[in-house]
């Protein structure tokens, strides 16, 4: 199943013979495997020169921006995201291997285009492998194997490794010199921007004078760990949310109240519990919504030394609210919380309750667009007359979406749309409408958006075949004089998912500009965008103590 | 006798004195309703629309619309779609449809109605029920009004066969340019500069008179080309390309002959002003003048169509 490396040893070799290089060693064993490979060209050290040295430095770069692009662009993302071009980019990858490295005996070597094909598939299939195993269980300095599993993943680059290690170039040396700075610059990186380590569960400290220094020694350590390996959370999360285009909008404000679901008066009825001492926690919590009851559920957690220990909600563990409506909810930590099995507390500890509820909500965007008959805007213009002032329209659109814990974006602060926006009449090119659905609270994330729809005023509509990303968009119907557009399937948030961009081009039948744009030749229109989903709220109470034994 | 005179003389006195005193002389008292820089006037009524509304409940608008200028608006038999042609624009993600355009016609001021036809048009329209989370949006109503209208100028002007002052002989009157303020309508001829080049055709004193005539949009509103329906023009707009935007269309004589006007279809693009010159449209423009000057009357006609626009905010609650 390897490849002939005798025959590209014997090729370099007789390249570099050429250019009158000295050649220390070549292993001709002709071991027509990858153990052969190795150990032969771990045996060349001499300088390569020359087209085919260059080839392989190509090679070597090509596969390295390739993985790249799919671990921090795309972010491993299987099957979904683009999983057609990592495939078509590693099969890609594959070709140009066997043509590069077997271009002698064409036919003899389709051994090694099927290990070429291996590697490519191995490429493809291995980051499917985090899904074996639970991702909410930290089984190793609180990370859980699929996050390690990533990380794996990203500084190990299959293909360039292969290359790298095959070819052991005086060209490799600077190259890996390169590769070893990048992995320290992104470890730096994530240790410096591991902010979001403060406040979770795990990093409170003990009171007692020597378990203090020890715990912030090891809470360095484990932090500088954590900082270390958190590499691919961090890094392709903040990559790839500040590669997203962004789409912002303003919050509505009510008068009569902020929406959404908010735990809030979070506390103890202690905040010093003597060993063995049940702990009581407690919280309001409170939904206001437009649009009737919201259905929560609640759970509480602890969690020291490691451990995540689960309270008894007494009762409150699932209840629906109406609009406005306020309840308190009680948490309780029976006397087992102290012994071997849970906590252990086997000295002054410091911990923290925390209250998660899971609830459904809704957010709804809205922006309003004007438009204008192009002609009639170059005669304003040449008139130098005020359109906006004429018209009584707002220079750039105004979206607002409404309060709860998400974002929901509506107008590309970079570029915003310049109104009213001209519309030629025989080829009405209109822009692009899209939407950005962020998390806004730091201690909550959406789970998953079961229902997204965009409502397009007619006759206006959005080209759903050219959506990005694409096939997002499938569901239309039209009713009330708008066309409107939603999703099949729930989309999914990963865990270190913050935000999706939905992007659709506008389009309008140049038969139907007369009646868009009206006699008047200006037409204002609301889009709206009505996003349903699942979101887990987190908030921790303030620290308390759990004493250890006094006897 | 003379009691009989007597009696017949008081009977006369009687008859006639009251015809002597005290009665106010009949004064005829001239109108130019060609005077003034307003068309169709647009008046939204207070609180209809008001500027707050409840949703999925109905409300009234409220629009005068006056013809305060010199040019009726009713149809006839050469013009049948002479009407002013209102229309309401709004944002169909707040309001139920509503058929909301409305062709009215609008007589022009005149000795008889001396400040002009008014009509008030009416809608009743619906808030739709807030959709989502929103308290209290707002939005915008966008008034529309569009109508054919018609510049009349008339003025005297000199045909001057000695514009430099060279003959020693009385002239009747001088060439010489003249400005003007407004002719009942929002586009106006605001100048008109006089050009007599002369000659000398087998003895004869030829003259050819010219005109550049300066109009100006005087209104706050938009030209818009005028095609032979008006109603297709300002409802549909279909036919409205680049050339139609800001154009209106100009037809000149001198008493009764023709004049050529270049270029016939004026733009407004540049500063609301447009110019034009006129000649006379006969062989090569000249004319032969018996006398050393003469007066005249020219006449203007401008067609256009004339569109403006006012938007009112309103705030829906729930």
């Amino acid at each position: 199943m390897a490849p002939d490396m005798s025959r590209m040893k014997d090729r370099v070799w007789s390249s570099t013979r050429s250019l009158g290089n000295r050649v220390s060693h070549v292993g001709r064993s002709g071991a027509n495997t990858f153990r052969g490979l190795k150990s032969g060209a771990s045996s060349i050290g001499h300088s390569t020169r020359g087209a085919f040295a260059s080839s392989y430095k190509a090679f070597f770069w090509v596969a390295l921006i390739i993985h790249l692009v799919d671990a921090i662009w795309m972010g491993f993302d299987r099957p979904t995201g683009g999983y057609a071009t990592v495939v078509a980019m590693y099969f890609i990858l594959s070709i140009w291997a066997w043509f590069l490295f077997e271009h002698h005996g064409f036919m003899r070597s389709v051994g090694s285009l099927v290990w070429y094909v291996l590697i490519s598939l191995f490429c493809v299939f291995a980051p499917l492998s985090r899904a074996l195993f639970p991702s909410a269980n930290p089984v190793f300095l609180g990370l859980s194997i699929p996050e390690m599993l990533h990380f794996v993943l990203l500084i190990i680059p299959v293909w360039a490794v292969y290359v790298g290690t095959a070819f052991n170039y005086g060209a490799m040396k600077p190259i890996r010199f390169i590769w070893f700075f990048l992995i320290v610059g992104l470890m730096i990186y994530a240790i410096f921007s591991s902010s979001f380590l403060v406040g979770l569960p795990g990093a409170e400290e003990s009171t007692a004078p020597i378990g203090k220094v020890a715990d912030k020694i090891a809470q360095g350590l484990r932090g500088f760990w954590e900082g270390l390996v958190g590499i691919p959370g961090q890094v392709i999360t903040d990559i790839k949310n500040k590669t997203l285009p962004d789409y912002t909008a303003q919050v509505d404000r009510n008068a009569q109240g902020q929406l959404g679901v908010y735990i809030e008066n979070l506390d103890t009825t202690q905040k010093t519990y003597y060993y063995e001492q049940p702990v009581d926690a407690f919280a309001t919590i409170i939904a206001r919504s437009f649009e009737g009851e919201t259905a929560v559920k609640n759970s509480c957690t602890l969690e020291a030394n490691h451990r995540i220990i689960k309270g008894d909600m007494r009762g409150y563990e699932r209840f629906t609210l109406a609009p406005g409506e306020m309840r308190q909810m009680v948490c309780s930590f029976d006397a087992s919380l102290y012994d071997e099995n849970h906590v252990n507390v086997t000295r002054d500890t410091t911990v923290r309750v925390f209250f998660q509820s899971r609830f459904t909500f809704e957010t709804w965007g809205y922006v309003t667009y004007s438009f204008i008959d192009r002609n009639l805007s170059l005669n304003l213009r040449n008139q130098k007359k005020d359109i906006h002032q004429l018209y009584g329209l707002d220079p750039y659109p105004e979206a607002v979406y409404t309060d709860g814990p998400i974002k929901l974006g509506l107008v590309d602060p970079h570029h915003p749309l310049e109104l009213p926006y001209s519309v030629y009449r025989a080829q009405p090119l209109l822009p692009l409408f899209g939407i950005k659905i962020d998390n806004k609270d730091r201690f909550g994330r959406i789970i998953n958006i079961t229902e997204l729809n965009f409502t397009i005023p007619a006759p206006l509509e959005i080209d759903r075949d050219r959506c990005i990303p694409r096939n997002t968009i499938t569901q239309h119907v039209f009713a009330d004089d708008a066309h409107t557009y939603s999703i099949e399937k729930p989309i999914t948030y990963a865990r270190d998912q913050t935000a999706i961009v939905i992007q659709c081009p506008l389009q309008l039948d140049p038969g139907d500009v007369d009646e868009f744009l009206g006699s008047g030749g200006v037409s204002i229109n609301t889009f709206a965008v009505k996003a349903r989903y699942d979101y887990e709220l987190v908030r921790p109470a303030l620290p308390i103590t759990l004493e250890g034994p006094r006897i | 006798m003379n009691a009989t005179l007597f009696f017949a003389g008081m009977c006369a006195a009687i008859l006639l004195l009251p015809g002597c005193g005290g009665g106010e002389d009949p004064v005829i008292t001239s109108y130019d309703p060609y005077q003034g820089s307003e068309g169709v006037r647009m008046d939204i009524l207070d609180n209809a629309p008001p500027t707050e509304v409840f949703e999925n409940d109905a409300f009234n608008i409220v629009v005068k619309l006056h013809n305060k200028g010199a040019y009726d608006l009713i149809p006839t038999v050469e013009r049948p779609e002479e009407l002013a042609y209102f229309q309401l624009a709004y944002d169909s993600f707040y309001f139920l449809p509503l058929d909301a355009t409305v062709a009215v016609p609008l007589e022009a001021k005149k000795y008889e109605n001396q400040d002009g036809g008014f009509e008030l048009v009416e809608f009743i329209m619906t808030a739709k029920a807030i959709e989502g989370q929103r308290e209290a949006p707002t939005t915008q109503l966008l008034f529309t009004l569009c109508y054919p209208y018609h510049t009349t100028f008339r003025s005297d002007v000199c045909i001057d066969g000695d514009p430099f002052g060279m003959d020693v002989r009385h002239k009747t009157c001088d060439s010489q340019t003249q400005t003007f303020s407004n002719q009942g309508a929002p586009i106006a001829v605001t100048k008109v500069e006089p050009r007599m080049p002369t000659r000398r055709n087998n003895n004869r004193r030829e003259v050819a008179p010219s005109f550049i005539i300066t109009l100006k949009n005087l209104g706050n509103g938009n030209v818009l080309q005028r095609s032979s329906s008006p109603q297709q023009d300002c409802v549909g707009m279909s036919g409205a390309g680049h050339g139609t935007w800001g154009t209106a269309t100009v037809t000149a004589r001198l008493s009764d002959e023709p004049l050529s006007c270049i270029p016939q279809k004026i733009s407004f693009m540049d500063r609301n002003q447009a110019t034009t010159t006129c000649k006379l449209a006969s062989q090569d423009g000249f004319i032969p003048l018996e006398v050393l000057s003469r007066p005249d009357v020219l006449f203007v006609d401008v067609d256009y169509l004339y569109v403006t626009s006012e938007t009112k905010e309103i705030r829906i609650r729930r």
